[in-house]
Order: C-alpha cells, then sequence, then structure tokens
C-alpha cells in the first residue's frame, strides 16, 4: 500500500470513529433520558401503591373501631343479662 | 465491706453510635452514685481513643459480687464466654433490627442469630434494661424478669448548639444508610416538594455507608430525580460537623421503619429542632405524640412538611410539646429512676 492509500485510509478511520463517538454519545443521553424516565416512574408507581396501604389502613382502623364498638356494646348486653340472672 | 463494682461489656464500641453514648452515660451515672465501673469491649480496642477508657474483655477479672452490665444489639461471637463469667448479669437490650429488612446474607444471619441468643439466655439474666416500650415488650414475651424501661441515651447534659441562619429550609435526617432507614423516602420527599412548588429547600442525609448497594442506588435515584442541588448525602461526618448540621437544621424528619429506639431524634429535640416522624416501632417513645405522620405516601408527607415550612406559629408548638416530652430524658431523672432501679432490683442492698 503506497504512503497515500494508507493517509486515506487513515483518514476514513478517523471519519468512522468521530461517527462511532457521535453514535455512542447519543445512545448514552438515550440511555440518561431512560433513566430519568424510569426514576420518575419509579416515584409515582410508589405513591400510588404507598396511597393504596395508606387507604387500606385508614379503611381497616375504622372498621376495626366499629367492631370494638359492637363488640363492646355486645358485651353490656350479656354483662346486663348476667347481672339478672344472678338477682 | 467493700463496694460492689458495676461493669459493662458491649461487642465493640463506637463513641458515635447510640449504643457508644449510652454506655458512656450510664456510666458516668453509675460514677456519680460511688460504684466503680469499667466500660470492656472484643473488638477493634486499637482503634479506641485512650481517653474513654476502656479495656478489652480479656483483662476482666470475674467476681460474683459484682454485676456485669451486657449490652446487647446483634450476634455475638463471645455470647457464651460473657455468660460463663461469674458476676451477675444485667441485659441492656438495644434491640436487633428484623432481618428482613435485609438482603445480605451476613447481615441476615446476624440478626437471627442475636435474635436466637437472646431468647435462648433469659435465666442467665436477673433483670434487663431497655430504651423503650417496644423493646421492653419483647423482652417480656421472650420470658425476661424485672424489665425495665430506662432511655439511658443522650447526654442531657451536652450544650446545646446556638442556631445559624441559612438561607434555605433545612431538613435533616441522621442514622446509617442502610434499607430499614429508608432514606429513598427522603428523596422522593425532596421530589414531592418539588413537584408542589417547594423550591428553597435542602435534605440532607447524614450517616455512614452500611450497604454499598443501597448507599449507590440512593445517589442513582438522586441524579435519576435531578435532585442534585436538593438532596445531599453527607457520608461520615465528625462531631463538629454533625453540630454544624444541627446548628443550620429546620426540621428532622424519620421515614425509619424500625427504631429500637431513635437517639438522634432525641439529639434533635435537644438541639430545638422540630421532629416529624413516621409512627412506627420505638418512635412514639422517643418524640411522644406529637409530631408523628401516619401515612406512608411520601407525597402525603410533603403536604404535612409544607404546613410547616409556611408556619412558624406550627414549629414553636410542636417544639413546645416535644420540649415538654424530653424532660423525662434528662440525666437528673435518669440517674434517680436507674439508682431505684438497682435498689428494687437489690443491688444497692449489697
Amino acid at each position: 500500500m503506497s504512503l497515500d492509500d494508507l493517509e486515506k485510509l487513515i483518514k476514513i478511520q478517523e471519519k468512522e470513529i468521530r461517527k462511532l463517538k457521535k453514535e455512542s454519545q447519543t445512545k448514552d443521553e438515550i440511555i440518561d433520558t431512560i433513566k430519568k424516565e424510569v426514576a420518575k416512574a419509579i416515584y409515582h408507581q410508589s405513591m400510588a401503591l404507598e396511597h393504596r396501604i395508606d387507604q387500606f389502613l385508614f379503611d381497616a382502623k375504622i372498621s376495626m373501631k366499629d367492631k370494638d364498638k359492637e363488640f363492646n356494646k355486645n358485651l353490656k348486653i350479656i354483662k346486663n343479662h348476667l347481672n339478672i340472672c344472678k338477682k | 465491706m467493700q463496694k460492689i463494682k458495676i461493669n459493662q461489656f458491649i461487642r465493640s464500641f463506637n463513641d458515635q453510635t447510640g449504643m457508644g453514648k449510652t454506655i458512656l452515660l450510664i456510666k458516668k451515672i453509675l460514677l456519680k452514685m460511688g460504684f466503680e465501673s469499667n466500660i470492656y469491649i472484643d473488638n477493634n480496642i486499637e482503634k479506641i481513643s485512650p481517653e474513654y477508657n476502656i479495656y478489652h474483655i480479656n483483662e476482666f477479672i470475674e467476681n460474683k459480687n459484682n454485676i456485669l452490665i451486657y449490652h446487647f444489639g446483634i450476634e455475638n461471637e463471645r455470647h457464651n464466654y460473657i455468660l460463663n463469667l461469674k458476676d451477675k448479669k444485667i441485659l441492656y437490650y438495644q434491640n436487633i433490627t428484623p432481618s428482613h429488612f435485609f438482603e445480605s446474607k451476613l447481615y441476615k444471619s446476624k440478626c437471627d442469630i442475636g435474635r436466637e441468643q437472646i431468647c435462648s439466655s433469659v435465666n442467665q439474666f436477673f433483670a434487663a434494661m431497655t430504651a423503650s416500650n417496644y423493646s421492653a415488650k419483647e423482652l417480656i414475651y421472650y420470658g425476661y424478669k424485672n424489665v425495665k424501661v430506662l432511655p439511658l441515651l443522650v447526654d442531657s447534659d451536652i450544650k446545646v448548639i446556638n442556631k445559624q441562619k441559612s438561607d434555605t429550609f433545612n431538613i435533616i435526617f441522621i442514622g446509617r444508610i442502610i434499607q430499614n432507614k429508608c432514606q429513598h423516602k427522603l428523596i422522593e420527599l425532596a421530589y414531592a416538594l418539588k413537584l408542589k412548588g417547594i423550591k428553597n429547600f435542602k435534605i440532607y442525609i447524614i450517616g455512614d455507608n452500611c450497604f454499598t448497594n443501597y448507599y449507590n442506588y440512593l445517589f442513582d435515584y438522586i441524579t435519576n430525580l435531578e435532585l442534585e442541588k436538593e438532596v445531599i448525602i453527607t457520608g461520615h461526618v465528625t462531631d463538629e460537623e454533625l453540630m454544624e448540621y444541627y446548628s443550620k437544621a429546620n426540621l428532622y424528619i424519620s421515614f425509619s421503619e424500625h427504631e429500637g429506639f431513635g437517639m438522634p431524634l432525641i439529639e434533635a429535640m435537644n438541639h430545638n429542632i422540630p421532629v416529624l416522624a413516621y409512627d412506627v416501632t420505638a418512635i412514639k417513645d422517643t418524640i411522644g405524640s406529637y409530631g408523628l405522620f401516619n401515612v406512608k405516601a411520601t407525597n402525603t408527607v410533603a403536604d404535612i412538611v409544607i404546613s410547616y415550612i409556611k408556619s412558624n406559629k406550627k414549629i414553636e408548638k410542636l417544639l413546645q410539646h416535644q420540649k415538654k416530652h424530653i424532660k423525662q430524658f434528662e440525666n437528673q431523672y435518669l440517674e434517680n429512676a436507674l439508682s431505684k432501679y438497682l435498689n428494687n432490683i437489690g443491688v444497692l442492698d449489697d
């Protein structure tokens, strides 16, 4: 291969390297954008789940309180009956 | 008659951890009460500053008339060795984090074996102390006798810092960076605050890296949510640096999912920093009934935080309640409580 041919080849390869670098930079940028979008999605998904957990726990607490009330009411009735029986 | 000695043992000592501070405070109180008292450890004695006067357990001279306070918080390889010493033993239970919080097999097994050790040693202790009702319930469940809640944790004689003015509203959290402390929720809080239009704030996540994968994940989460300006992970800080953070803090927030007590919360309250915390395990024992939140969703917590950012009155009210609550952690109160307890379990009669 002549010196001229070698210089031409080097120029072609340098051009190719620049092109690849640009492509890889674009890919890094795309990956960064995806990472950011995934992080945001994780945040919003986690909020949605946690709201459901909070709502579930809140409902469970209310339901427990209602059941407690009902239990105490029944207990009072039984105690009254027992007192009547004792008399 | 020679006065009995009340010594303490802990596997390893670090003056920056809750356990380390507890031991130093107990020693200070015992010396004040007129007892002879030394601290013994098993690991890394060469790294301990001589000012603390700490000895290796191999130098311990056993004596059946003396008392040994055994601090326990994780598996101890020398557990049986300690139990076989002739001294009468009091357990100080620092609580063990449930292993399901961790993925590391090593840490999981350390927590599980620790719990086995504590469960199977009930008859080796004639009394037990712990920092919170939450931990006391656990000990009573295992069958421990003479269980007393004594939050001997923060030396209230330590000087309260002067507040420094800051251009930003500064939120802090202090604790080892580990999954159960939920530092990722602080990042989510920052994102929620930003989405809700709050601009001039910073969140400082202060503490040592305990799990590198989680630590790295936090940095990635910050970068990916573009919160580099708002959230700062400090890593290890010195005592002076910690005081600097306390002096600039406007609010302390904890999302931790498990606390045997929560010493930094008491420290923060001592330094007049309002504390908000997720109501779980021993948090209520630590901060009282004010400043608790029961929701997991960080964007709901963000609304609570915003109400404090916007209202000095609300902050003042919270501080007032918390000031009242921390009176029970003052040294004088703790000295009396410890003295009464030692009397009740027969130590002072000897």
